[in-house]
């Protein structure tokens, strides 16, 4: 194992109680600290089924999975493996524990056991971050759905992890509420926070740093958007929808309008098309 | 057009006021203190006693009695029914007879007391909840029951409960009110036909409900385990609880209005 991951996986399958096939089946992954890894998959393919062996909430039934070098199959590791991998489910409501934004997200740090100054200063910090500082009072049921997920995010920000595990946070929300999540998230990596990221929307992962396809609960693929995107014929075996981005540079390509190097990026477009 | 109103039922108004920043210890106990109060009055100055006191409260925590008599809108059947079985089972001296129904002198009097008494009840537990947030009322039952901790009862399990009950109360109505209009919109009638019909055309309402409860419940648990919830063992508190010396004065001053209140009904 490298010294820097941040998750190293070897051979993991999980089967769920009852069930016969695998949910999971021989999975090897490592991810490195500082890595944003964008984990796509048509529905069924085991996507939450890792997040979750990724927080220590399911244990592989076969194979490791070992967090910053902890095994999650070991109990005492627990508690120490969910304080460096905080999880971001789809929907909002259903991760909100509080009436009050404040008392919500306090409800992290308040379960490390933290004294109440420290408590104070990471609810502030985390609430600036994700631009909800002046909702600290507020009661929770009155928050748009993009502004439950921001508070969601808040909450596990205050943690504070050295990852961020993001289950579809953004299936639920309107246009603006997906856009302001994602601008935290490309923030968050400024800052070096590892990032994972589930979607089933190519658009959202332009910003990724690696790609991981899972099918069937298998990896059936893994490297680069660059090398993602030029992919043929693979997307729809995989039960993805290609964005109308590269599906546009495709077309531009194929009438030799754009040179087959350049990657389907709206920099890259401009530079390529108006120089 | 909204088929449920949940603004009100239990839930918390943040505001700045001195109710508001009181301890929830001391607020719990002066309800307690207070409903024993009006469970002891009788005569019917005093329940108007106990309006002007609501009344003054409500200026003190900044929230409006409109708000209030709002959150007890969902009881006032219950008002009704409880003040209905006095006014036609109390024995004494008969006023109106009708067949097996008949209403006695006494019957008029129980009635509107206990009719009252119950609406105060609600009143005040509302003003508990309007003005406490449900993590303070949460952590304020568990300190308070933290004594019988010893005895095997689970303190902090039950308060934990509370606060997110609480925290559902506006959620779980959005979606009944979600399935009501979906099941409207699918021509589904609710509103006609004797009891049994009209509860047989709720079930399409509950059992999806009940769905969707159970997995919010599940998903909830793993949130929350995600967040490092193991219990309270262990668990710190951002605003750990603290009794002033306001505190100190609300509860005596509660003491006296309760005290001088049943002194005077009972001198009438
Ligand atoms: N709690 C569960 N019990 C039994 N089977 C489950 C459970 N959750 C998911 N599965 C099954 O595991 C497989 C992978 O599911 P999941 O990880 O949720 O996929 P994804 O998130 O990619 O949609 C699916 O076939 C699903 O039916
Ligand atoms: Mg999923």
């Amino acid at each position: 194992m490298h010294n820097e991951d941040v998750f190293a996986l070897r051979g993991v399958s999980f089967t769920y109680p009852g069930a016969i096939t695998p949910a999971l089946d021989g999975v090897d992954l490592s991810i490195r600290n500082g890595d944003w890894v964008a984990l796509i998959g048509a529905n069924g393919s085991g996507k939450s089924t890792l997040a979750k062996l990724l927080n220590a909430l399911l244990i592989p039934t076969r194979g490791d999975c070992l967090v910053c070098g902890l095994k999650t199959g070991n109990e005492d590791n627990l508690w120490s493996i969910r304080s460096h991998v905080s999880m971001v489910f789809q929907n909002p409501d259903n991760q909100i524990v509080a009436s009050v934004v404040e008392e919500d997200v306090a409800f992290g740090p308040e379960n490390l056991g933290l004294p109440s100054l420290e408590i104070h200063e990471r609810v502030l910090d985390c609430l600036c971050r994700v631009g909800l500082e002046e909702k600290r009072r507020a009661p929770t049921y009155a928050l748009s759905g993009g502004q439950k997920q921001r508070l969601a995010i808040a909450g596990a920000l205050a943690m504070q992890p050295c990852c961020l595990v993001l289950d579809e946070a953004t299936a639920m929300l309107d246009p603006q509420g997906r856009e302001d999540v994602l601008k935290i998230l490309r923030n968050l990596h400024k800052t070096g926070m590892t990032l994972v990221q589930i979607t089933h929307r190519l658009d959202e992962i332009l910003d990724a740093t690696r790609v991981v396809v899972l099918g069937k609960g298998r990896i059936t693929w893994a490297g680069d958007l660059a090398g993602l995107f030029a992919m043929k014929d693979c997307f729809d075996e995989w039960g993805l929808e290609m964005p109308p981005l590269v599906r546009f540079s495709r077309k531009l390509q194929e009438r030799n309008l754009l040179p087959k190097a350049c990657l389907p990026f709206v920099k890259e477009l401009l530079e390529n098309l108006c120089p | 057009m909204k088929f449920l109103n949940h603004l009100t039922l239990g839930q918390y108004i943040p505001a700045d006021s001195p109710v508001h920043r009181l301890d929830p210890r001391c607020k719990i106990l002066s309800v307690v203190l207070l409903l024993a109060g009006i469970f002891m009055v009788k005569h019917p100055v005093a329940f108007v006693a106990w309006g002007i006191f609501l009344l003054f409260l409500s200026r003190f925590s900044r929230i409006p009695f409109r708000v209030v008599i709002q959150g007890a809108r969902p009881v006032i059947i219950l008002v009704l029914f409880t003040a209905g079985i006095h006014l036609f089972l109390t024995r004494g001296v008969i006023l109106w007879e009708w067949g097996i129904l008949s209403v006695t002198r006494e019957g008029v009097g129980m009635a509107f007391r206990m009719g009252l008494r119950l609406f105060f009840l609600v009143l005040f537990a509302g003003f508990l909840t309007l003005t406490t947030s449900p993590m303070e009322l949460s952590d304020g039952l568990e300190r308070l029951f933290r004594p019988f901790q010893r005895f095997g009862f689970p303190a902090h399990e039950m308060a934990m409960m509370m606060t997110i009950a609480l925290r559902f109360i506006p959620t779980l109505f959005d979606e009944t009110d979600r399935i009501l209009r979906a099941q409207l919109a699918r021509g589904a009638d609710l509103d006609h036909g004797g009891l049994l019909r009209r509860m047989k055309a709720f079930i399409p309402v509950l059992v999806p409900l009940f769905v969707i409860v159970f997995q919010r419940a599940e998903d909830l648990a793993q949130a929350m385990e995600a967040r490092c919830y193991r219990g309270g063992t262990g668990r710190s508190r951002m605003n750990p609880l603290r009794w002033k010396r306001a505190d100190t004065f609300a509860m005596a001053g509660t003491l006296v209005i309760v005290a001088v209140f049943v002194l005077m009904d009972l001198g009438a």
